[in-house]
């Protein structure tokens, strides 16, 4: 084939995808196609083959997948549901904490989020849009705070925390993701947020994989990365391919003598920050309400804020301000942490 | 073969985020087709492309209250549809069905000049492109993605998502003998 016919072929393929091409090279490639029966053919089959139908999915096929869906709404509906029974048959008995441990046996995400989200359910009803309060306001709010710096993602130079600056807050509707960047490189896996370590790591060809979670990795562009137990407790490794493989930890605080790890919501990307589990609000006041109460202090002596009437054993707030050797350094937002054992 | 882009995509997942399930199955609808289309020529198999349909929105349910609108919903669609297909073919669940060569010559008419392409015969020509070329093209023309963002989603620079759909299209042309006579 010419050169000239590829240089053709090529343009008119651009533009067919709508990218950029000179007006001039689609009237050369035009021109040429005109007189050039290869070229012409070229052009024809490609309006023939645009003008085909792509494979439609079938009603039935539609169906059953929003049937799959359906069934997965009610699951978990379902779950909360019970979880509200049976937080109203105890009484005022404190929650139990659920029985975590590292690496291995972390619960699925939805598990402790049905469990602390029902505990807020007890003193309140589950509407079409999430949990309202009985006695709060009717649009209940996620906060965050502004955040200086959009692409930091240094956590030398993440901006100080004040909690003042929660009154700069803005509304989104539970279960919305508000997120700033700025935060170091984090992963989440099974629900746990996790450091990732930037020096390259070599994978152990007998590592035992434990599962996958979406992480850019700091790449830009969120792939399904490859889960590994790693050597340390509460350490994972994180691959996203032969040159991109992680050592992660697992980010841990310590509160009457039980370790409790730092839960978020799935985060892709490095530079952003944990956001709560769904179902629990950002509180609107310093001092934790509507939302939560003081609850003691943990073993650094930062303030543990809880659910009203849940023990803390079963998961806690920390607010954020914390000083700079806390776990949550730097976070801008409320934080919630989860007992693993 | 144009990609459909949904204009109203934003809201719709705004309103599914707060857990509008007339929006989510509004959403389900609108994108349907790429889904099911990008996971029949990758398995060749309509009852697999049929189980993708179902681990992908169920996926997308679950996920949708982290999703940002850093990208178009139709891009990160693209990227669940993506991992759950390799996700299947790498935990056996499912094989991509060979293609046979004597089935891409049968499919078509015997007068090339005058053939009338049934869309089958095309699919079955997509499918025995090579797979990263056969992906390129479908990012493109079934989700609707830029070129940029298709290298973006993929990994490779845009200079590759620009061969490689090239490259496709020729192939496919050739296979079908649409290009003056060549045949792959």
């Amino acid at each position: 084939m010419k050169a000239e016919c590829l240089q053709a072929h090529e343009t008119i393929s651009l533009a067919y995808d709508g990218e950029a091409v000179t007006s001039e090279d689609l009237k050369n490639a035009k021109t040429h196609c005109a007189s050039c029966p290869d070229c012409a053919a070229f052009v024809a089959g490609l309006a023939r083959i645009r003008q085909m139908p792509s494979p439609q999915a079938t009603e039935a096929s539609i169906d059953r997948a929003l049937v799959s869906v359906k069934r997965v709404s009610d699951a978990l509906a379902a779950r909360e549901a019970k979880d509200v029974r049976d937080a109203a048959d105890a009484d005022d008995a404190p929650a139990r904490p659920r029985v975590l441990s590292f690496g291995r046996t972390w619960p699925a995400w939805g598990g402790w989020v049905a469990t602390a989200a029902a505990v807020v359910l007890a003193v309140g009803v589950i509407t079409a849009n999430g949990i309202r309060y009985m006695n709060a306001p009717a649009e209940r709010a996620v906060v965050q705070p502004e955040m200086g710096a959009e692409s930091s993602a240094d956590w030398s130079t993440a901006p100080a925390q004040n909690s003042d600056t929660l009154s700069t807050s803005e509304s989104v509707p539970l279960g919305s993701a508000l997120v700033r960047a700025g935060a170091p490189e984090y992963v989440v896996f099974q629900g746990f947020v996790y450091a990732v370590d930037p020096k390259p790591e070599t994978l152990s060809a007998s590592a035992t994989r434990l599962g996958s979670l979406p992480s850019d990795l700091g790449t830009g562009q969120v792939r399904e990365c490859d889960v590994y137990a790693g050597d340390a407790p509460g350490a994972i490794i994180v691959s996203g391919g032969r040159t991109s493989t992680h050592v992660a930890t697992a980010i841990v605080r310590q509160f009457n003598g039980a370790s409790f790890g730092l839960a978020s919501l799935e985060i892709t990307k490095f530079g952003v920050w944990p956001q709560m589990p769904q179902g629990i609000s950002q509180p609107t006041a310093k001092d934790g309400s509507p939302v939560f109460e003081a609850g003691g202090k943990d073993n650094a002596r930062v303030t543990i804020y809880v659910l009203p009437g849940v023990d803390a054993a079963a998961g806690f707030a920390v607010a954020p301000g914390t000083s700079g050797d806390d776990p949550a350094a730097g976070n801008p937002n409320w934080t919630w942490w989860v007992p693993l054992k | 073969m144009v990609a459909a882009r949904p204009k109203d995509d934003h809201e719709l997942v705004a309103a599914a985020q707060t857990g509008d399930m007339d929006a989510f199955e509004r959403l389900v609808r609108a994108h349907a087709d790429a889904v099911y289309g990008h996971a029949l020529r990758f398995f060749g198999d309509p009852q697999a492309a049929e189980d993708v349909m179902q681990e992908v929105w169920v996926k997308v349910y679950r996920s949708l209250g982290s999703f940002d609108e850093r990208s178009a919903f139709s891009t990160w669609l693209f990227r669940i549809t993506r991992n759950v297909c390799l996700d299947m073919f790498r935990a056996g669940k499912r094989r991509p069905v060979p293609v046979d060569p004597v089935d891409l010559v049968a499919g078509l008419s015997p007068d090339h000049a005058q053939s009338v392409v049934d869309m089958a015969a095309v699919e079955e020509a997509m499918r025995a492109l090579q797979p990263e070329d056969r992906e390129a093209l479908g990012s493109v023309t079934i989700f609707g993605l830029s070129y940029a963002e298709a290298a973006a989603e993929l990994g490779v620079p845009v200079g590759t998502v620009k061969s490689r759909v090239f490259r496709a299209r020729r192939t496919l042309l050739s296979t079908l003998g649409m290009t003056g006579g060549e045949r792959a």
